[in-house]
């Protein structure tokens, strides 16, 4: 059997041959890129050795932008979990209303996230309705996207609100997945609702959990089109995220060969970041069962 | 099975395409940088309506690409333009090692004398047709001003303006809209462009014009300019949320009577017109920074068209740009923002409607081109855009901003 | 799998298991609780899209409150939507490229993930990692470069160079979910089959496809929405304003002049709608079509 399975290999040809056109072409390119000084757009520049990889150390905006995105990822995503699993439990048992709400919930995952940026841009004006509401509860307006942390807080809370639906999907899965005799049993043990949740439904979400958070956190990391609409990385360069950075350096400070260095550091970034995910995930997994 | 339904779909939508693609010959594309929505948008597509109607076998695409300035510099990158473009303003600075010198165009003779020095290069070379010329100053909603007292004529100096200023501040109405938010930003670099040369450019006894282009300019000198933007704040002379208004807000709040002056050409104007047209609206050239100096005037490109150089339709492009200089098409242009027409001669004059009498008392007043584009090295009017909100928003101190805007021109100016 | 089955139907019907202790899902409270914690986390969740149809329900000239619904809801925006912003052409594009794109992931996907979930070489491994790393590659590093590749392959602005794009962008994902699920499959049914003499394509075509099917409206609709909503690329790719996509024709209406915020809302709402149509009708093979692709 093993033999013939591995004579399936050719299947996953067709896949590679995209991938190394498509993505393994242009990234040695870029690779490339990082050595110049091109700005992007002439048929003229020279190569200039390490000085874009330098500057990744020396500039103040990365290590910012840097931070944030770790923000961006960790933030979210941990938010996203505890949503999301609240949410899944909320919607594993019937109740009047839970598909709407099952649909409701998952909405705003199909809006682009640009469209969602907008959105919430309208709502986080000094006019808006987000003020609207703070005033009713009887406090002062606030410039939201003005101040570093506040505006870094706002992308945190739009992203985990947009994209807690994916992971409530996951869990929800993982949940039915339960026979609900565990439970039963528990209960005739006299276990109450938490402990049964302890001890029953994390052990055996952990599958689930592993998905989610990799997904999560890889979306998190690399997040750009919702910093992008909301803050485009201002006031001041203070919010952006490594993947905002790399835009505004490649296209308005017409510093190509420093943004593909960027890149080629958050992919690296992401690549580790995950790798170290995966091995504790796995770890962990050993250590329950 | 459903796979192979959308196989068949996928194969007739290919064979679409292809049909699509082969119809007509000759194929012109004109790229604009505004949207579909802008009044410029509806004219050249007019006038490109009207070519075609004339010259069979030639189709023209009129564009408007979205994120216009990235969606050009990679198609540059790839070396795959349109066959025309406007050039907002870069047709020397970024856009003309890819198009056609136009010196031997037939209109070439007749162009604005005010406008060709912004648009030749070093060796005398042109490479865009010029509807019309931007001739801004401040902007402003008149009706404010009389309530308030100021009379806008008598505004020579920023120490009037800020006189001025406290007026409409203690007549309840914000006295300068700046937008200032992070999807607008360009509205903070404008008001640097605009501050700018009256501390380090026009003044002919004293300026640092040879020092910015030389790189030997000491950015300390940036303190001043960078400072009146926090002293406005400071004196609460901008609009409240002036790090999250938008270019929406200024025109709405300009045309309801709430905002008095706004540091942008004249289309700011149009803009008001769109919300409230019968308000009351003009402009005066921007103050001097001291009684030494006098008050001038920002003068470059609005609308253009350039043709690439290697275009497959060179000719066919050359001859519509022909076409588009023609007096009807180019005073139609002009008169959408009441600018003059960027060739001049008997035909060519662009209606200015209420500016008229602003227009008639700029005679005599010096133009100076935009200052980041003639005095900054490619790529910093991010930096400027940045700074000013970074200051605006208290996440930069002045050291900081001057720092950063050094450092940056110190290696934009390497590049 | 067949405890499985009855037990969701039992919490389907809200049958509560018999028991001393209350359930795990008392968490939450019981019956009107749920119902109105619920609602409060949908309310958060409408907010955006309902200010959004306030604001496209209004004209430009009207300038009250975000949350005020208008007293006379006006169509217009909808209108000038469509006609100008050429909502319904961008739409068609839109669809035919998803369809296109969404259908090709699937192929491609599970023909890959076969041989990567049953044979696990440490080469298959290694690939399953590749494949998973592409994932992180930030867009824009690799946009320009594919650019200039696009250009000197004819593909910009036609049907045919975007949608491998997407369909390589979209691969990831869809290779591992294909991968997880058919590992959880049984490898009695193939091991049958080849014994009957079946070649090993006829194997993955005739026994394991057909087992594929929850999975795959996963990935489905994952893909669609995605590629539906994408705009980073499709509006280099995509200039030509008769190949545009839905996101760009509604960021059109943005420009710096001209720009009208509530025509823009109307046409993001209406590219919306298909997506959440697409939802709606698959929604009960979405759930189940995880169970078994998430946790492995």
């Amino acid at each position: 059997m093993e033999r013939t399975y591995r004579s399936a290999n050719v299947f996953y040809i067709p896949a590679l041959i995209l991938f190394g056109v498509f993505v393994v072409y242009p990234f040695l390119d870029g690779v490339r890129i990082a050595f110049t000084n091109w700005n992007g757009y002439s048929r003229s520049y020279s190569y200039v050795g390490l000085r874009n990889l330098a500057r990744l150390f020396s500039d103040r905006n990365v290590r910012l932008a840097f931070g944030n995105s770790l923000i961006y990822g960790f933030g979210s995503t941990i938010l996203q979990q505890i949503l999301g699993l609240s949410a899944a439990v909320l919607l594993d048992k019937k109740f009047p209303g839970r598909t709407v709400a099952r649909t409701i919930l998952y909405l705003p995952v199909l809006v682009p996230a640009v469209t969602m940026g907008y959105m919430w841009v309208q709502l986080l004006r000094l006019d808006g309705g987000v003020n609207d509401l703070v005033q009713v509860l009887g406090g002062h307006r606030v410039l939201w996207l003005s101040d570093r942390a506040l505006a870094v807080g706002a992308v945190v809370a739009v992203n985990t609100l947009q994209y807690m639906g994916i992971s409530m999907v996951i869990y929800l899965a993982g949940m039915q997945a339960i026979p609900s005799v565990y439970y039963e049993a528990a209960q005739l043990d006299g276990a109450g609702p938490w402990e049964q949740f302890r001890g029953i439904t994390i052990p055996l979400l952990y599958p689930a959990f592993a998905t989610s958070i990799t997904l999560n956190l890889i979306g998190g990391l690399k997040l750009f089109d919702l910093v992008w609409a909301l803050t485009s990385g201002g006031p001041g360069y203070t919010t952006h995220s490594l993947a905002t950075l790399i835009y505004s350096s490649y296209f308005e400070s017409q510093l190509a060969g420093f943004a593909s260095a960027n890149g080629i550091m958050l992919f690296a970034t992401i690549l580790a970041i995950t790798a170290m995910l995966q091995a504790g995930l796995r770890r962990t997994e050993v250590e329950l069962s | 099975m459903k796979k192979s339904i959308w196989r068949t779909g996928f194969v007739v939508a290919m064979a679409a395409t292809a049909v699509a693609a082969s119809a007509a010959e000759r194929r012109l594309t004109v790229a604009l940088n505004v949207s579909q929505a802008d009044a410029t948008f509806t004219a050249v597509t007019a006038i490109a309506k009207d070519y075609v109607k004339q010259h069979p076998g030639v189709a023209i695409d009129v564009v408007a690409l979205p994120v216009y300035e990235q969606t050009m510099k990679t198609k540059m990158a790839a070396n795959d333009l349109p066959d025309l473009w406007s050039t907002h303003g870069w047709s020397v600075a970024r856009y003309s090692e890819y198009l056609t010198p136009l010196n031997d165009q037939p209109w070439f003779g007749k162009i604005n004398p005010t406008i060709k020095p912004v648009i030749t290069d070093k060796a005398g070379k042109v490479f865009v047709l010029p509807f019309d010329v931007d001739v801004a100053g401040i902007a402003f909603n008149r009706a404010v001003l009389d309530k308030a007292g100021v009379d806008p004529f008598g505004i020579k100096t920023w120490d009037d303006f800020k006189a001025a200023c406290a007026k409409v501040k203690a007549s309840g109405k914000i006295p300068v809209h700046i937008g200032g938010s992070a999807k607008d930003s360009w509205t903070v670099g404008n008001f640097y462009d605009w501050v700018a040369p009256s501390f380090l450019i026009t003044n002919e006894k004293k300026n640092f014009r040879t020092a910015l282009k030389d790189g030997s300019f000491d950015w300390k000198s940036w303190g001043q300019v960078a400072k009146l933007l926090v002293e406005f704040r400071d004196a609460g002379y901008l609009n409240p949320d002036y790090t999250q208004g938008t270019w929406q807000d200024v025109g709405q709040k300009m045309a309801a009577g709430e905002a008095a002056f706004g540091f942008y050409g004249n289309n700011v104007i149009g803009e008001a017109k769109k919300f409230n047209p019968a308000g009351k609206y003009g402009f005066i050239p921007v103050p001097a920074a001291g009684k030494d100096d006098a008050p001038s005037l920002i003068t470059g490109e609005r609308v253009t068209l350039g043709v690439w150089k290697d275009s497959k339709h060179k000719a066919d492009a050359l001859e519509f740009l022909g076409f588009c200089a023609r007096p009807e098409n180019v005073n139609r242009i002009a008169t959408i923002n009441g600018n003059p027409t960027g060739l001049v001669g008997s035909a060519y004059r662009s209606e200015q409607g209420d500016l008229s009498p602003y227009f008639a008392k700029i005679g005599g007043v010096r133009g100076f081109p935009y200052f980041d584009r003639e005095y900054l090295p490619n790529g910093m009017w991010d930096s400027m855009c940045n700074t000013g909100m970074g200051l605006l928003a208290n996440t930069m101190n002045l050291d900081q901003a001057i720092a950063k805007m050094k450092e940056d021109y110190l290696s934009l100016r390497g590049q | 799998m067949n405890d499985v089955a009855a037990s969701t139907s039992d919490v389907d019907q809200g049958v509560e298991p018999a028991g001393r202790g209350a359930s795990v899902w008392t968490l939450w409270g019981r019956g009107p609780w749920r119902t109105l914690t619920a609602v409060l986390l949908c309310a958060v969740q409408l907010v955006p899209l309902y200010v959004t149809l306030a604001v496209a329900l209004k004209p430009q000239t009207d300038l009250s409150s975000t949350w005020a619904l208008p007293r006379h809801p006006a169509l217009g925006n909808f209108a000038r939507a469509l006609e100008e912003g050429g909502i319904l052409s961008a739409l068609l594009n839109t669809a035919i490229i998803t369809a296109g794109s969404t259908a090709l992931v699937v192929a491609i996907g599970a023909l890959a993930a076969y041989p990567l979930a049953r044979s696990r070489s440490r080469f298959n491994e290694a690939v399953t990692l590749f494949v998973l790393s592409i994932l992180m590659i930030p867009g824009l590093s690799l946009l320009v470069p594919l650019y200039v590749l696009m250009v000197r392959m004819h593909a910009i602005s036609t049907y045919w160079g975007i949608i491998p794009i997407h369909v390589t962008f979209q691969l990831p994902l869809s290779i591992f979910m294909f991968t997880n699920f058919i590992r959880a499959i049984p490898r009695e049914l193939e091991e049958a089959a080849l014994l009957e003499g079946c070649g090993v394509f006829g194997i993955f075509l005739r026994i394991v496809l057909p087992l594929l099917k929850p999975v795959t409206v996963s990935v489905v609709l994952l893909t669609a929405a995605q590629v539906w909503n994408d705009f980073q690329y499709s509006v280099y790719f995509l200039p030509r304003p008769t190949m545009r996509v839905l996101t760009v024709a509604i960021a059109s209406y943005f420009g710096i002049s001209g720009s009208d915020l509530h025509v823009a809302a109307a046409g993001a709402l209406l590219a919306i709608l298909p997506m959440t149509v697409l939802y709606l009708l698959l929604q009960k093979y979405f759930v189940r079509g995880m169970v078994e692709s998430a946790f492995k």
